[in-house]
């Protein structure tokens, strides 16, 4: 993962992106247990708010190095990458409050933990509320900021509904 | 009313075994998680219907 994570820094570096952060299940793996994911899903922020050519840039500089894409991916160093164009202010939020970080030796930047619950609330799939149950139980984190979060992009309700289904709360 | 509320101990005992365990996961360095992140790519494939299936990564 570690070469995929070069690749990626790279792209800002050559600046075909403004800015990036971890996110999807791989995001998740970083504060919680291991869990079945198969892609490493990328959110960034386009160098122009263009969004034609967004994504042919970067997969045509990709593909000169060699990488190939596979349906909506593109397989780097042995690793299906998801690149994300930021697609709403929560996305976009969260990846411009993300946080550097290390995988082995190479700097990479990851979407905080509290921007991971809000936008499993937001997608709301079967995997997301599984993966907040284990966010919920098994990590210290930043209540107070993940409430912020959820009343600015209100979602506050949702939370307050999936906590009284699972929790009775 | 007041016994519906009771928990088995056997079943409190495991609960918290089991909170420990997550927790304890949870805590493992992110290198060892995606270790165990292919394992479970691995055996995913090797048990589960065609349409779950993804790709395992080829990073070791």
């Amino acid at each position: 993962m570690e070469k995929a994570l070069k690749v990626i820094q790279e792209l800002q570096e050559k600046r075909l992106i403004k800015n990036y952060a971890i996110g999807g299940g791989i995001g998740a793996i970083f504060y919680i247990e291991a869990l079945l994911t198969y892609d490493l899903g990328i959110f960034f922020i386009p160098v122009e708010d263009t969004k034609i050519m967004v994504l042919s840039d970067i997969y045509n500089y990709l593909q000169n190095k060699g990488y190939k894409p596979d349906q909506e991916q593109i397989i780097i160093e042995g690793i299906p990458v998801q690149l994300i164009p930021v697609y709403n202010n929560l996305i976009k939020e969260a990846v411009e409050e993300a946080v550097s970080t290390k995988y082995k030796d190479t700097e990479t930047r990851l979407v905080k933990a509290e921007y991971l619950m809000a936008i499993m609330l937001e997608t709301f799939r079967a995997k997301d509320k599984e993966r907040l149950i284990r966010f919920l139980e098994d990590l210290d984190f930043n209540k107070d900021s993940f409430i912020q979060i959820l009343k600015r992009y209100d979602l506050k309700g949702k939370y307050d509904h999936f906590m009284r289904l699972y929790y009775g709360e | 009313m007041e016994n519906e509320k009771e928990t088995d101990p056997l079943i409190e005992s495991l609960m918290e075994t089991k909170k420990k365990l997550h927790e304890h996961r949870a805590k493992l360095p992110v290198e060892e998680k995606i270790k165990i992140l292919v394992q479970l790519q691995e055996l995913a494939n090797e048990i589960g219907p065609s349409k779950g299936k993804g790709m395992v990564w080829k990073i070791f």
